[in-house]
């Protein structure tokens, strides 16, 4: 017995090792809990669809509901163009949007505690920045064309118009989507996941490279007979410009003006400068979404031609339109900005706050100087070109573009800002197809700017 | 006198501070069953009297067993009130999951009780007990070769046998008779010839399991194997090597037949076969156990009930979802406070064959529940095994409260009227 009686130790050890690893699943259980409860696949949450049923509020910025749970089924807002401009923000049932704050806020929206385990009932609310009667107004004003508008603070970041078109009402979702051209891209938010040429518009960035570059940028004539010609290749003008400078190349968007700036500049400054703006980057917002980085490439020979073209924003380059509305933004607040959000905060049933936004410096840092030059340009091309008249009571700083496309018409552009401290607000529009961006995009964004100002004042 | 002294080792007098303490756990067990049954009943209205009846006269048993064997007979009843407790959670579960089937498991609950209770009789008699060593070990592994001549396949192995409406699983009894062939008494234990006799038998009932493709089973024969022949032997080079051996036939057995490793290719990769059978009942498992929290959603409010073998290999996932992981780990917890015990009373048994016994039937408890519960968190590769006395299922039912039987026969204070010599000489040295 006294021998058997040792040897008993190796049961005792065996179940000394369980006793350990069960402390260790626990551990792991414990640490991945919320994590593992939050799957899109928990039915205490989701249908078998993944449909999210229970799930806290979504508030806009004047408190309106944007979605919500009653009696175990979400509910959406009541407006049915309130419900289509904020689809792609909110996320569609079917998983078909990426980026949707019911996904990506589903544990500040889904309440978790590791006592209780998953609340099937939460109480939590998720504020918006966003103001949706603003979104639903961009939207419609959007009307049958394909595009998106953007609105943010540009000295806080914060995002308070949002809209991408085409959209549908999650209500009554459409069943012809599916190769049907009215729907092309339907479940992309454009404003994030948009590239497009960005046309004249891009001449904000020739301009910043030669502010840095060219000393007597400021000095020089430029003469427009309505085309280039580079040696190896001819841009075509929108127009017979004659004799300008570089303030009024700008103001009239002179194509012959900038190929030559670009050609003197050269492909790898033009792209330095892309860089400086942003532009190349893919950022990963603080709402969690990612966006698409834009591109800048001449093509292999780098031909004059090719980087005249390059200047003037056709060729190859892609830009997204969120940072582009952010380096316009950063032009606005004098050189630097935050990166534009939307999801403000997040609050428990108790009122307590479970998610506060922390905005993160968008990185693009030019000098003040340059800042405040752009910013001075592009006033004059409001002030002197476009006319304030057509912007109300802001005083907007801004430019127009053009992008001619292969096929169909132009996408019409519009990037600008308040020059106004007290109303600091950038704004970007992109018209899909339709024609030149002073008269199909920069109204939208003159009707979405002046709304918003009625309402801040 | 001699009764007196052994039992204050423990607890002190029966009818003392022990009896106050049994009859208070006694009392809030029934007060959990109570609260258990009016949560099961509540939410089913259509089976509510079968029900109804089936709870109360689980309570009612427990009682009468306290009666009969604490007040009467005056006797410790520790281990049977952790069988009752978990085998009662068995049949809550199965009330609510499938209400169908809640008289099976009601009945093997107690067809469980009744064989404890018998072999706990018959192995007072040491020298009854050793004689039925070789027919046990023929009735074994004739069990286990019909199994697999005759058994289909269900669900990939060969472990299930139908006797008309009844489906048993053989390789759960022969676990009985594993343990019972290989603890031996005092005089075999040094004999050479004995253990190779077991490691023969030992070795032909794993086989007959790896080729049933029970493959989760094997393992636990394997590990009480081990045990079994370390407590009987001493020698850690013979474990080692028969350790190596297995190792080396085990890679062998896997190399030849590739096709058994897809069985466990979703190991540690359970997220990316989310939707597909390697990894759904395990993703599940984790997802639901943790929409529980630590009090759980309560029973009847679950999900992890809908896939498949939920009551069963699931088991552990659902009393996490509906009962609260506390509950889920205080039961896996109670378990390897039972084995502590099993060791602790195995170094004051009466003979060698109750402590290796008792050992060996702690060791399959630890192992099975490990396979089991470690399988469906992704710890371990899913086997499919169940959680002994918490799973739905006869066979594994009977089996848990026969391992049972074994810890019981090892325990001194059993048979208080039998002289002690063994423990006494235990004692001394």
């Amino acid at each position: 017995m006294k021998t058997i009686n040792k040897r008993i130790i190796i049961v005792i050890v065996l179940t000394a090792i369980f006793l350990a690893a069960t402390a260790l699943l626990m551990f792991s259980m414990v640490s991945h809990a919320e994590e593992y409860a939050l799957k899109t696949v928990n039915q205490h949450i989701y249908n078998e669809d993944g449909v999210i049923l229970n799930a806290g509020s979504i508030l806009d910025t004047n408190g309106n509901i944007l979605a919500q749970t009653v009696d175990g089924k979400r509910v959406y807002a009541e407006k049915t163009d309130v419900r289509e401009a904020m689809l792609h923000i909110i996320g569609d049932d079917d998983g078909f949007i990426s980026g949707g704050i019911q996904n990506t806020f589903r544990s500040e929206l889904c309440s978790y505690s590791l006592i209780y385990g998953v609340n099937t009932d939460s109480k939590n609310t998720l504020n918006l920045t966003l103001d949706s009667d603003l979104c639903a107004e961009a939207y419609n004003a959007l009307g049958s064309y394909k595009g998106c508008v953007g609105v943010c603070n540009y000295k806080t970041g914060e995002i308070v118009a949002i809209a991408t078109s085409p959209s549908y009402d999650m209500y009554d979702k459409p069943e012809n989507m599916d190769g049907n051209d009215d729907y092309e891209g339907v479940y992309i938010n454009r404003f994030f996941g948009g590239l497009y040429t960005p046309g004249s518009i891009f001449k904000i960035v020739t301009s910043l490279s030669a502010i840095e570059n060219i000393s007597d940028i400021f000095s020089q004539e430029f003469y427009c007979d309505g085309t280039y010609d580079t040696g190896d290749g001819v841009i075509i003008c929108n127009d017979v410009h004659g004799t300008v400078n570089f303030e009024q190349a700008l103001n009239q968007s002179c194509n012959c003006a900038f190929a030559q700036i670009a050609t003197e500049l050269g492909a790898d400054k033009l792209a330095s400068a892309f860089t400086q703006a942003g532009l190349d980057k893919s950022y990963t917002t603080i709402d969690r979404i990612t966006t698409n980085s834009g591109s800048f490439s001449t093509s292999t020979e780098n031909s004059k031609a090719e980087v005249g073209w390059a200047g003037i924003g056709q060729s190859t380059t892609l830009v997204n339109t969120y940072s582009f509305l952010t380096f316009i933004s950063a032009i606005a607040n004098g050189g630097k900005t935050n990166l534009p959000y939307f999801v403000k905060s997040a609050t428990n049933g108790n009122g307590n706050k479970v998610y506060t936004a922390s905005p993160v410096d968008s990185g693009i840092n030019l000098s003040p100087t340059t800042a405040s030059t752009l910013k001075t340009l592009m006033r004059s091309d409001v002030e002197n070109y476009y006319g304030d008249y057509m912007f109300g009571a802001v005083t907007m700083c801004g430019k127009t573009g053009t992008a001619e496309r292969d096929n169909g018409n132009s996408n019409a552009w519009f990037a600008g800002f308040s020059n106004d401290d007290s109303f600091p607000y950038a704004v970007i529009t992109v018209v899909e197809d339709s024609g030149g961006g002073l008269r199909y995009a920069a109204p939208i964004a003159s009707q979405i700017m002046q709304s918003l100002y009625n309402k801040v004042n | 006198m001699e009764t007196t002294k052994n039992t204050k080792l423990y607890f002190g007098r029966p009818g003392s501070l022990y009896g106050l303490t049994s009859l208070l756990i006694m009392m809030f067990l029934t007060l959990y069953q109570i609260i258990m049954s009016y949560k099961v009943l509540s939410s089913d209205k259509e089976n509510f009297t079968e029900l109804l009846i089936y709870f109360s006269v689980f309570i009612i048993a427990e009682w009468f067993y306290y009666f009969v064997y604490a007040i009467v007979k005056n006797r410790h009843i520790s281990l049977e009130m952790i069988g009752f407790a978990l085998s009662s959670i068995s049949i809550y579960i199965t009330a609510s999951v499938s209400p169908e089937k809640t008289q099976t498991q009601f009945v093997t609950v107690f067809a469980g009780l009744a064989l404890f209770i018998v072999m706990v009789m018959f192995m007072r008699s040491t020298t009854r007990t050793s004689s039925l060593r070789m027919p046990m070990a023929v009735a074994a592994l004739g069990l286990l070769a019909f199994t697999l001549a005759f058994a289909g396949f269900t669900n990939g192995a060969k472990n299930w046998l139908y006797i008309g409406p009844i489906s048993i699983q053989p390789s759960e009894f022969v676990k009985l008779a594993f343990i019972y062939v290989g603890a031996a008494t005092l005089d075999k234990l040094q004999s050479s010839k004995s253990l190779t006799a077991y490691v023969i038998f030992a070795v032909g009932c794993v086989g007959l399991l790896g080729l049933m493709s029970d493959f989760g089973t094997a393992l636990i024969y394997f590990a009480t194997f081990i045990v079994i022949a370390f407590l009987r032997s001493g020698d850690i080079r013979t474990i080692v090597l028969v350790c190596t051996a297995a190792l080396i036939g085990g890679i062998l057995i896997l190399t030849l037949k590739s096709y058994i490793l897809n069985r466990f290719a979703s190991y540690r990769h359970i997220w990316a076969h989310m939707y597909d059978s390697g990894g759904y009942q395990q993703t599940r498992t984790l997802i639901y156990s943790s929409s529980g929290g630590l009090f759980g959603v309560g029973i009847g409010n679950g999900f992890l009930r809908n896939v498949f073998a939920a009551a069963e290999d699931l088991v552990f996932g659902v009393v996490c979802e509906e009962m609260g992981m506390l509950t889920g780990f205080l039961i896996v917890t109670t378990l390897a406070i039972m084995s502590f015990g099993a060791a602790y009373n195995a170094k004051f048994a009466r003979s060698s064959f109750y402590s290796i016994a008792s050992c060996a039937a702690a060791t399959m408890i630890i192992v099975q529940t490990s396979l089991n519960m470690f399988g469906v968190t992704d710890f371990l590769p899913l086997t499919g095994v169940t959680l002994p006395f918490v799973s739905r299922g006869g066979s594994s039912m009977i089996c848990s409260w026969g391992l049972l039987a074994f810890m019981k026969a090892a325990d001194s204070r059993t048979y208080p009227e039998l002289p002690h010599s063994r423990l006494d000489g235990a004692r001394k040295s």
